[in-house]
């Protein structure tokens, strides 16, 4: 059971097809950054909506302090994967290494880590095999990769 | 007794159609993710398409996380490729994909 978000409505036999139960889509299911039932919302913008809607948090940067709020509340910590599959040669090293950082930070501040591809198109996308992958050369091991794509958002 | 070397079989999806012409392409942009040296242990091999933008390839036992990870980046003229599916027969691998592609 496993779950991805997007910036497109990827058709249900595609999304099952790469592994997924389902794949969320920004502006239909949840909302990104703005008032609605289901947000997710970057940290630095977390302080304009109401905790209680919001059902993840796309995290950017490592804050001890804020980390420790999203546990209080038990949110979802999101990593965005994106920059890393699009990167190449030193910048990929570059985002790799602050992935990594991140992700390590996350889990040692004990938070529902989760990740996902926010892709824009089909070349975007990656099967549950490859994020599964992806988890483990950022740093997880195999349960907690296979633990960070299966929360379910909604 | 003549040892066999052990296979895993993966189905990828590529974005747009792929044919078995496209591998040394597909192989040298591989190569620029894994190096020669993951090349030499991986040896990815092109077996059959399934359709357009499905096809199986085979790589030595052990190297398929490596390639599957790798595919990840690899993107070149518009092509993206997700794995799908692995498995160490292909008729293995094709029923469970042929379970997959026929749920309603």
């Amino acid at each position: 059971m496993y779950f991805d978000i997007s910036y497109f409505d990827v058709p249900e036999n595609l999304a099952r097809l790469l592994g997924f139960k389902k794949i969320y889509t920004i502006g239909k299911q949840l909302e990104l950054n703005k008032s609605a039932d289901n947000i997710i919302a970057d940290d630095f913008s977390l302080q304009r909506f109401s905790i209680s809607n919001v059902v993840g948090v796309r995290i950017n940067k490592i804050d001890r302090q804020f980390f420790q709020k999203i546990r209080e509340e038990e949110k979802v910590a999101i990593i965005d994967i994106s920059n890393l599959i699009n990167a190449s040669g030193e910048g990929l090293i570059k985002e790799h290494k602050r992935l990594k950082l991140l992700a390590m930070n996350a889990l040692k501040a004990k938070l529902n880590l989760s990740i996902a591809t926010f892709a824009k198109n089909e070349e975007g996308l990656l099967s549950s095999m490859q994020m599964i992958e992806i988890a483990k050369f950022i740093g997880l091991n195999e349960k907690q990769a296979k633990d960070a794509i299966s929360r379910s958002l909604i | 007794m003549i040892t066999r070397r052990k296979s895993r079989y993966i189905i990828i999806r590529s974005t747009k159609p792929f044919s078995a012409s496209m591998m040394n392409l597909f192989n040298s942009k591989l190569s620029e993710i894994i190096g020669s040296i993951g090349m030499c242990e991986a040896s990815p091999y092109f077996v059959k398409s399934i359709d357009d933008n499905s096809f199986i390839i085979r790589v030595s036992r052990g190297s398929e996380r490596r390639i599957i990870l790798a595919l990840s980046f690899l993107k070149f003229d518009g092509f993206s490729f997700c794995s799908i599916l692995t498995s160490g027969t292909i008729k293995a691998l094709l029923k469970k994909y042929n379970l997959i592609a026929s749920r309603p």
